[in-house]
């Protein structure tokens, strides 16, 4: 009889080395390539947060772009916000990257300093053809990674029934309002309706914190800027209305601040150029105005940030259709028509010179200030940890707004951001 | 021998489906390892393989998107323990946890001690009491959140009407985490109370019957029988609702975002937030290898503490 004994150890090293086997299988898995060439299907694939209201248009410009390239297929594939980054950056080590994706500003910096997007530059496209808070929000180290497909900007709204009810004059639209004539403002709504002004708690303090002529970085990067005098004048003087008055409503999560307005509960709204189709379709009398200035400046300055599309420099992206898709939303028949179409402004400077987009404008004249403010908008810092930067100091925000010293939070923003640097 | 002849069984239920040399043999017996074969393997892929990779990444500096992920030792867990906001977050989440077991347990039995009484409408107050935990913790987080907006929430519209102050319950740091402590449950102690109510069907009514003929008053037949006799389901109960309470996050993602000021941060949404918002990895990992230590040297010491005497 022959002997067929196996022993326990030989059982487990078998199942051990089966185990290991199939793992490995599993590693090997995905797309492959990482030489940017097409892995022989004639379709594309886009990947975007996803936005229930932009979804119309890019199946529209989907179906466009198909037909001009001579397409099988354009597949968009949206993913929710709070998970898209991690699915990008998990989805192009592994292989699996789409041929372009849409880029936040807070992220286009990481992208290019880790060198997994294509350096636009090198195929033709100029950082020169775009309005300069968009050059900078695509840009990172100098050269451009990413495309607008729009630009935007932040502003005041006004529910001018109600500023009238307040017994007070419903200003031009064109009229950018002091802090003090602001202050006034939000005192008489907040006497006569409870609530004088709703915003997003950290967006809402970087506005006035930019509106005094202050940010998250100095002129040349190189420290935190947000403890400076301006800043900390800039928290002084919202907390009280905030904390004290309540007058002010400082939003933590969301877009409740919006819904604030939207409900009638808010007669002021932090709110941004994007936010247009809501408002126009709200039923509400309203209008944008600048967003308030501060004593140290002029002008007021707001976040200018969009929609920017990229191709991924690895993880199997077909980077010549990628191309193709950068060069389409590049293209004027694109950009002169977006603000008809979502109700962003243009990242293109000469679309702004348009009859398309002029007329628009002038059938809208509610849009007028936000072309206004356009030139106004800032860019956020160019750096890798700038989305970092943003949660500390919208932390701090908050805990001013639960009545933490200014002072003392920003400065905790800056050491955090200056830890970064 | 009881034992022997299960394992004849056994062995002859596998013949023909195994080769002879994994029953022929009592010395090198291999039945029993091809029965355990598929949940170590389960065990080994879903969990200890990953385990092991969560501890080598804590040992590097780990981006996703870099090339180089180079190894820094013991740095992360060094930093980590200087970490503020992680100091907050296990103290936010020790904290759940005990308000989790110092509240939700003690309801949970009281609910499960009134539904074993049998009285009319039992069946509809436990399906009531148990559907909470059978929906979705993101759409309950979601109802939640709405019933306590401050200013249009059912919550504070009841307290307005009764003349109560109206708290700001998820925009405060001194509420957020209260109220999702609250919320939280809620929604869980359906699921206590039913363990409690299954330990309570497994005690014999000889016990309560020998009690009262030996004049026992309900409370001496609740201290003296009830409560020993559920200790093996007590110890189980609270050990689920404290590994249960350290995986606090999908709450804090639908209701605060962690807000306001790290005031609901607990260990794992500390976690997702350094590994899938930072894409600190090797902290992210070191946040999770240190999170498996606490909870199993919490239930260490409690089946050292509990568990010696507990009998199933």
């Amino acid at each position: 009889m022959r002997e067929n004994r196996v022993t326990r150890r030989k059982a487990l090293a078998i199942a051990g080395g089966a185990g290991a086997a199939g793992l490995a299988g599993c590693a090997s898995g995905g797309r492959s390539g990482d030489s940017g060439q097409s892995d022989g299907s004639n379709s594309a694939t886009l990947w975007a947060w996803n936005d229930p209201g932009l979804s119309p248009i890019r199946e529209e410009q989907a179906k466009e772009f198909e037909k001009k390239h001579g397409l099988d297929g354009v597949n968009w594939q949206y993913y929710p916000f709070d998970n898209y980054l991690a699915k990008a950056t998990s989805a192009i080590p592994a292989g699996n990257a789409p041929d372009s994706l849409a880029l936040s500003v807070l992220w286009v910096p990481r992208f290019g300093d880790k060198g997994v997007a294509v350096n636009l530059e090198e195929h033709g496209f100029s950082p020169d053809d775009y309005v300069t808070a968009a050059r900078n929000n695509s840009s990172y180290d100098g050269t451009l990674w990413s495309v607008p497909w729009y630009a935007d900007c932040r502003l005041l709204c006004i529910n001018k029934q109600m500023f009238e009810q307040a017994g007070l004059e419903v200003p031009d639209p064109s009229h950018r309002p002091s802090w003090d004539e602001f202050a006034n403002w939000v005192e008489e709504l907040g006497k006569e309706h409870g609530t004088g002004y709703s915003m997003a708690a950290g967006e809402g303090l970087d506005a006035f914190v930019l509106s005094n002529g202050s940010g998250y970085l100095t002129e040349d990067g190189s420290k935190a800027a947000i403890n400076n005098a301006a800043a900390v004048e800039a928290a002084e003087f919202l907390q009280p209305m905030v904390v004290e008055d309540e007058h002010v409503l400082a939003r933590t999560s969301g877009t409740t601040h919006v819904e604030d307005f939207l409900s009638g509960q808010a007669p002021m709204l932090y709110a941004g150029s994007w936010h247009y189709p809501r408002l126009r379709d709200s039923g509400i009398d309203w209008q944008y105005n600048p967003h308030p200035g501060g004593p140290r400046i002029e002008k007021s300055h707001t976040w200018s940030a969009g929609v920017y599309y990229s191709v991924p420099s690895r993880g199997g992206a077909d980077q010549e259709i990628g191309r193709k898709w950068l060069e389409y939303i590049d293209s004027m028949e694109v950009q002169k028509n977006v603000t008809r179409a979502m109700g962003g402004f243009p990242g293109r400077k000469d679309a702004y010179e348009t009859d398309a987009f002029k007329q628009y404008l002038d059938d809208h004249p509610k849009l007028k200030v936000v072309a206004q403010e356009m030139e106004n908008a800032v860019a956020f810092p160019s750096h890798p940890d700038v989305g970092k930067m943003w949660t500390a100091v919208h932390t701090q925000a908050e805990a001013i707004f639960q009545g933490t010293d200014p002072k003392s939070a920003l400065d905790k923003a800056a050491e955090e951001i200056n830890g970064l640097l | 021998m009881a034992q022997s002849q299960s394992l004849r069984r056994i062995r002859r239920q596998l013949t023909g489906y195994v080769p002879d040399f994994a029953t022929a043999s009592s010395e090198d017996d291999l039945s029993w390892y091809l029965i355990v074969f598929p949940k170590v393997l389960l065990f080994s892929v879903v969990l200890l393989v990953p385990f092991v990779g969560a501890f080598w990444i804590s040992l590097h500096q780990w981006e996703p998107l870099a090339t180089q992920h180079p190894f820094v030792g013991l740095d992360n867990y060094v930093a980590l323990f200087r970490d503020p906001i992680f100091w907050d977050a296990l103290v936010n989440t020790a904290g759940y946890s005990l308000a989790l077991i110092a509240i939700d347990v003690p309801i949970a039995l009281g609910l499960a001690l009134l539904l074993n009484m049998n009285l009319r409408g039992t069946k509809f107050y436990s399906a009531a009491i148990f559907l909470p935990v059978v929906t979705s913790w993101v759409v309950v987080s979601l109802i939640w959140s709405w019933l306590y907006n401050p200013q249009y929430g059912l919550i504070n519209a009841a307290l307005g009407t009764v003349g109560l102050p109206q708290p700001d319950w998820l925009q405060s740091s001194k509420t957020a985490l209260a109220s999702i402590a609250l919320m939280s449950i809620w929604k869980h102690v359906g699921f206590n109370m039913v363990i409690f109510l299954a330990g309570l069907k497994g005690i014999p009514d000889d016990f309560y019957e020998a009690a009262i003929i030996d004049g026992a008053n309900r409370w001496q037949r609740f201290r003296y029988i009830t409560l020993p006799l559920l200790k093996p389901t007590s110890f189980f109960v609270v050990v689920v609702t404290l590994i249960f309470s350290f995986r606090l996050y999908t709450q804090v993602y639908v209701m605060t975002q962690g807000g306001p000021v790290h005031s609901t941060y607990s260990i794992v949404f500390y976690f997702w937030e350094q590994g899938f918002q930072q894409f600190n990895m090797g902290y992210a990992s070191a946040i999770a290898v240190v999170l498996f230590l606490i909870v199993f040297g919490l239930s260490i010491v409690q089946q050292r503490t509990w568990g010696d005497t507990v009998e199933y």
